[in-house]
């Protein structure tokens, strides 16, 4: 009906012989719709409100950090569908982008130190993020991430943070400990759980045994972390792939004792468990901030930026911060918990606490890659 | 069929040239296939394992170092042998089970056969990724059998030895791969003609003697057909041990895996093709003992 006919004259003028009458007024219906149609597309609709975007957004996130109201409600406006994939080490996301590119991900969701290793090896594309309208919700801390500077341009887009801190099922695990040393009694035996995160869990075993840089370790402080984690291996029970995996098991009391970040505590309690306790190891700790980059070469690039802006909408970071209570970096965000009386929660999660992002030891990507995943296998096999 | 059966005097009148273009015109989409499918990839996947790596790149120099680094580190070779010996036990246990089973179902009646068979191909129905899980449900702290035995007073606390270690790893597998198992023995047992069993028995043979020296070899092709169905798979196995072998079920592939997320990716192909040369031994070997055309027409 692009001649701005409608259905009903339509059909009755294909239904029957056409009077001079039918004539006439159909064609002053089908002209009054020509000469209305520049002047109706001027109009501010809600569709046209809209960008013009087509293709799919593949998305390679976290692994249960997949929000589906916001990917729902994303379609709706935009008939742009965003495909969730989810990963759950920073070297399986780094393997797949580096091997299927922009022809497979528009999207990847990177940690910290690792963003400056995709552009060293040229996977990712700066972003002209400063000229976003979202820009300016974001915490001051994070409008200029040092490490992420391409030029004038940024390399991720930033989007969550934490500490990751030693938590523990108080019911079970005695005394108030301070150290990583918790980890290796006897007594947990079997009862710790740790993300499938071999990198990390050799630069964990770093920091409990002294290295000042866990993510660029010698041989030899590679060694001692390598002994730590043998010591480790009989208490712990399994690895975990997803954040939701580790709180039932938090929350059921297979697991006592865990390295996450702040957001566990309130998803235990959520899944039903009983308030978990934390503490930060005396010898030190590791911690995050993330970000979405954009895949070189994305296929569906304009979609993927559009995806990226609209995902920052204050509701959405909002939503996504109750159902993990980690930290986010929008301040949009937080201001819409407080509004909305969750600003005890907001606050219990360090969210008005952004100075402290940037004042942690990060995750990062080793030079010596390889050398981590030795070691970790070593122990292992 | 008709079509071949009335063209079987044109190949005796001498148009071998024609039947035989229109033979290699019925194979062309399987070889196709196959080529890209498998030749193509499994070339460059050949390719990759005697390329060096540097700074995380692939680069155009060629080393055999990849399989001088995986057969130099006795914990990866370690590895791989645990791999076999756990591929062992889950064939054993497999082929221990199917094969009284797949017996039993020759047994009973025809519609009861149907009704068991529908029932022995049921897990089929639901992805691999939830029976997997299913057993974790069953298997853990928090477990049916758990939450049985503490219902029946049989135990006061809950066991843990049950799940996130080998034994756990050798149980799920087996239960993946019995229905093949049996599925395989099955059909060897159903072409088996049983007057043979009478007519050893009828010249004296005990039951045990019939069955040792007249249907084990008759059926050796379907044994043959369930340890190929089980073992290589088994070498291949990642989301078993991954998701309820815990720290102790690292098995062959879950290394590859980490090696190619370290970037390493010759050595990730060049542990791939180790295993696949081991396959290909077997395989020989096996061909000296059995013929693997019945092997595969069982």
């Amino acid at each position: 009906m692009d001649d701005g006919m409608d259905d009903g004259k339509a059909s009755h003028l294909r239904r029957g012989p056409l009077t001079r009458r039918d004539f006439l007024k159909t064609s002053a219906a089908v002209g009054l719709g020509v000469a209305a149609a520049p002047w109706l597309s001027r109009l501010p609709s809600r569709a046209a409100a809209e960008p013009k975007l087509s293709g799919t957004v593949d998305f390679l996130g976290w692994g249960g950090h997949k929000d589906d109201p916001e990917i729902k409600d994303f379609f709706d406006r935009t008939g742009v569908k965003v495909n969730f994939i989810g990963f759950a080490e920073n070297t399986d996301a780094l393997t797949k982008v580096k091997l299927e590119g922009g022809k497979k991900y528009d999207i990847v969701a990177i940690d910290a130190l690792w963003v400056p290793k995709y552009h060293e090896l040229n996977l990712i594309e700066p972003i002209d993020f400063k000229s976003w309208p979202i820009y300016k919700d974001l915490f001051d801390e994070f409008k200029d991430i040092k490490v992420w500077r391409a030029g004038d341009k940024t390399l991720s887009v930033p989007w969550g943070w934490s500490p990751l801190p030693v938590w523990y099922n108080p019911k079970y695990v005695t005394g108030s400990p301070t150290s990583w040393e918790v980890l290796f009694d006897k007594k947990y035996a079997k009862r710790v759980a740790l993300e499938r995160q071999p990198v990390d869990m050799i630069a964990y075993m770093g920091v409990a045994t002294g290295a000042k840089q866990p993510y660029a370790m010698t041989k030899s402080e590679i060694a001692q972390a390598k002994d730590a984690l043998k010591r480790l291996k009989p208490n712990i029970l399994k690895f975990i792939d997803d954040t939701g995996d580790l709180a039932k098991a938090m929350a059921d009391e297979s697991v006592w004792i865990t390295v996450e970040n702040v957001g566990i505590g309130g998803r235990v309690k959520a899944a039903g468990g009983i308030e978990l306790k934390s503490f930060f190891p005396k010898e030190g700790y590791i911690g995050y901030y993330d970000g979405d980059s954009l895949v070189k070469g994305a296929a569906d690039r304009e979609a993927a930026i559009a995806w990226m802006q609209d995902k920052a909408q204050a509701k959405w970071v909002a939503m996504n911060f109750l159902r993990t209570y980690r930290p986010l970096v929008w301040k949009s965000g937080y201001d819409l918990l407080v509004k909305e009386g969750k600003g005890d929660l907001a606050k219990a999660a360090m969210y008005d606490r952004p100075d402290l992002a940037m004042k942690m030891i990060v995750k990062g990507a080793p030079p010596n890659l390889g050398d981590y995943v030795d070691a970790f296998n070593e122990v292992m096999s | 069929m008709q079509e071949r059966m009335t063209d079987a005097p044109a190949h005796q009148g001498g148009t071998h040239g024609a039947a035989g273009r229109r033979d290699i015109g019925y194979l062309l989409p399987i070889t196709a296939l196959d080529l890209f499918l498998f030749v193509l990839p499994m070339s460059i996947m050949a390719v990759v394992s005697f390329l060096q790596v540097r700074e995380f790149e692939l680069t155009r120099q060629f080393t055999i170092g990849n399989y001088l680094f995986f057969l130099g580190h006795w914990v990866y070779l370690r590895v791989l042998l645990k791999t076999v010996i756990i591929a062992v036990i889950v064939t054993g246990l497999c082929l221990f089970l199917a094969y009284p089973f797949a017996y039993f179902l020759t047994q009973i009646s025809p519609r009861w056969q149907r009704t068991t068979l529908a029932l022995v191909i049921l897990p089929f129905w639901t992805s691999y990724l939830l029976r997997v899980y299913a057993w974790m449900t069953i298997l853990g702290e928090r477990g049916l059998i758990n939450k049985g035995l503490l219902l029946l007073g049989v135990l006061r606390e809950p066991v843990r030895f049950l799940l996130y270690n080998n034994a756990a790893v050798i149980i799920v597998s087996v239960y993946l791969y019995l229905p093949y198992s049996a599925l395989a023995i099955y059909t060897a047992l159903e072409r088996f003609d049983r007057s043979l069993v009478r007519a050893a028995m009828d010249l004296g043979a005990a039951p045990a003697q019939a069955f040792r020296h007249v249907v084990l070899p008759l059926t050796l092709p379907g044994i043959m057909a369930s340890f190929i169905f089980v073992f290589i798979p088994m070498l291949g196995e990642f989301v078993t041990p991954t998701l309820v072998g815990g720290t102790d079920g690292i098995l062959i592939v879950n290394i590859v895996v980490s090696q190619m997320r370290a970037l390493r990716f010759g050595t990730g192909a060049a542990m791939t093709f180790v295993i696949a040369g081991l396959v290909l031994v077997l395989l020989l070997a096996l061909r000296r003992v059995v013929n693997l055309e019945r092997v595969f027409g069982a």
